[in-house]
């Protein structure tokens, strides 16, 4: 039996390695994809939860979370693909037309 | 036995007939000829947000639960579907113009501005973290591709691009506060939560710690979508780059909701631990406070100027949140309710002048329009006047209040700090109407078409500043008494 920490501490994890892909990466599509990792940090803590707590809502909130984030996925590649249009690039160092 | 009684839907008939009028106006795009569609959505909008405001009487006659206790209608709840669905309404007017005037007239514009206001005021009565999270995704959604509308203009899409990645890294945040929320008392109905937060179930005193840190997840996520400092990164680039109705929108609605459910989480289900957000609170109202108001000194397009200002308003707002009472919470409403009033009619008064391709968007582009247009000119001064706080507008009495929660609370050094920033704040709006009436333009112009939408939007708004500016006691004995049922 693997204790409930575990998949919490791995879940953390996850999450952590997701924030440091947002703030490091430098293409938009990998940032996209780190907060997909965070999402999935989440989900997996709300599963280990919901099977610790013998509790079924917890795996409920698991396909709430997907569906937003097949939704985000959907909205997002589609601004993506406005802005590569309008700038020829997917380097977000390069969207600086606003500045201070 | 009925599994859903018929009360359940009047509970949630505004969200039903704009969804409704939402997936109509969807109908109407795909299907009718090219041409004088955009029009014609226009007008179903209209209707839809009219009625479904009509609706929010029906609902505040059906107080109570609804849907396994998911939903609560309440003083609360009404009073936020009032504002945020006024604030639709407005915004509709405005884009009746603005839209023709940048060639981007197609009905899914107003589709997705009725589905994001389902999702605000879905948010403001959700009383069960999972409901919040998802209408607040729909809101969000929704926004995102509304900031890119103006898909041709680089700065849009960028604008469009920054707010969605940014919004999402924040929901994610808000996310994993739910998952440890969830974790720590096994249930997600904020009143659940809060009577569970006083047994511990999981771990024993673990479960204090856990829900503490789940508090500060969700304040960051939460603190994004308020543009509370320091998270605030977004607001300017995405107030500036968005078309200015989405702006005058996303600066009311959105803000409006978010703060409805910042005060039903954190006064509600986080109540246990609030001596220990009442710290986060604090600072973040000092940060967005202080870096709102000089950074808004130093700009010269309008948009962005009021993108700060909208932070430090964001600021104002926490110095109430932080006096952790029922005060607090009706002084954060009445605020809201006057802050939603006069940012939009700014914002409408700003698109007005925009034209095409939003070229006069500077300060200095409204060198003497006092004298050339009057009208407008006048009523942005007002909105003006009111965000800085001047007696006989909504934005005096809403600072009044707000100061009071506070010193009530014996926050005197938070309070000090508010009104030597909004001392501060007087000088950037006053610039914009110094050159309204005292300089002389040195390109004129050309005169924007005085419709009857943009006319309506300017009596809308004002109406709204000078009686809450004139007549607060009956919008504030209302914000008390819901304040009042929330908390029970």
């Amino acid at each position: 039996m693997i204790p409930l920490s575990y998949y919490l501490i791995l879940s953390a994890i996850l999450f952590c390695i997701g924030v440091a892909g947002f703030f490091f990466k430098r293409d938009i599509v990998s940032i996209f994809i780190s907060i997909e990792l965070m999402l999935n940090g989440v989900n997996l803590a709300f599963v280990a939860f919901s099977h610790a707590l013998h509790s079924i809502s917890g795996n409920l909130f698991v396909f709430f979370v997907m569906v937003v984030a097949a939704a985000e996925a959907a909205v997002g590649l589609a601004i993506i693909i406005a802005v590569v249009r309008a700038r020829q690039t997917l380097n977000v160092d390069r969207m600086d037309l606003m500045k201070l | 036995m009925s599994l859903v009684p018929a009360e359940f839907y009047w509970r949630i008939l505004p969200e039903l007939v704009l969804a409704g009028f939402g997936a109509v106006l969807m109908l109407i795009e795909g299907g009718g000829r090219a041409g004088n569609r955009g029009r014609l959505g226009a007008y179903v909008a209209l209707l839809g947000s009219l009625l479904a405001f009509g609706a929010v009487f029906i609902q505040a006659a059906n107080p109570g639960d609804a849907f396994q206790h998911m939903f609560r209608v309440d003083g609360f709840t009404v009073f936020f579907d009032f504002v945020i669905i006024g604030a639709t309404v407005v915004v509709v007017l405005l884009s009746m113009d603005y839209l023709p005037t940048q060639h981007l007239e197609r009905g899914e514009f107003y589709a997705l501005l009725l589905f994001g206001t389902v999702g605000m005021t879905f948010m403001v009565g959700s009383v069960e973290l999972i409901m919040i999270f998802i209408s607040l995704e729909i809101s969000s959604i929704s926004t995102y591709v509304l900031a890119g509308y103006r898909r041709h203009a680089p700065r849009s899409t960028e604008s469009s691009l920054k707010y969605f990645l940014l919004g999402s890294f924040a929901t994610a945040f808000f996310l994993y506060g739910i998952a440890l929320v969830y974790g720590a008392t096994g249930t997600t109905q904020l009143y659940d939560v809060a009577r569970a937060s006083l047994t511990p179930i999981v771990g024993g005193g673990e479960a204090d710690r856990v829900l503490l840190l789940a508090g500060a997840l969700m304040f960051i996520g939460l603190g994004f979508k308020v543009s509370a400092a320091p998270f605030q990164v977004w607001t300017p680039d995405v107030y500036e780059g968005a078309p200015a109705p989405v702006t005058g929108f996303m600066s009311a609605g959105p803000k409006a909701a978010a703060f409805a459910i910042f005060l039903r989480i954190f006064y509600v289900a986080l109540h246990s631990s609030g001596h220990a957000w009442f710290w986060m609170v604090y600072v973040a109202a000092i940060l967005s406070m202080c870096l709102g108001n000089i950074a808004a000194l130093l700009q010269t397009n309008i948009k962005r100027m009021l993108a700060y200002s909208s932070i430090a308003h964001a600021g104002y707002v926490l110095v109430a949140f932080a006096a952790l009472g029922p005060e607090g919470i009706s002084a954060v409403m009445f605020y809201l309710a006057a802050y939603v009033a006069m940012n939009i009619g700014a914002f409408a008064v700003v698109s007005h002048f925009a034209h095409r391709e939003e070229r006069y968007v500077d300060v200095k582009d409204y060198a003497g329009l006092g004298f050339r247009f009057p009208v407008p000119a006048f009523c942005l001064s007002l909105f003006l006047f009111s965000l800085i706080g001047v007696p006989l507008t909504g934005g005096f009495f809403g600072k009044l209040y707000v100061f009071r929660a506070a010193l009530d609370a014996h926050l005197v050094g938070l309070t000090v700090i508010a009104v030597l920033n909004s001392a501060l704040a007087a000088f950037y709006y006053l610039r914009v109407v110094v050159f309204l009436y005292m300089r002389q333009p040195a390109e004129e112009i050309a005169a924007p078409p005085m419709t009857g939408a943009f006319s309506l939007v300017m009596i809308a708004c004002v109406a709204v500043v000078i009686w809450l500016g004139v007549f607060p006691n009956r919008v504030l004995e209302f914000a008390s008494r819901s304040a009042a049922q929330m908390l029970r």
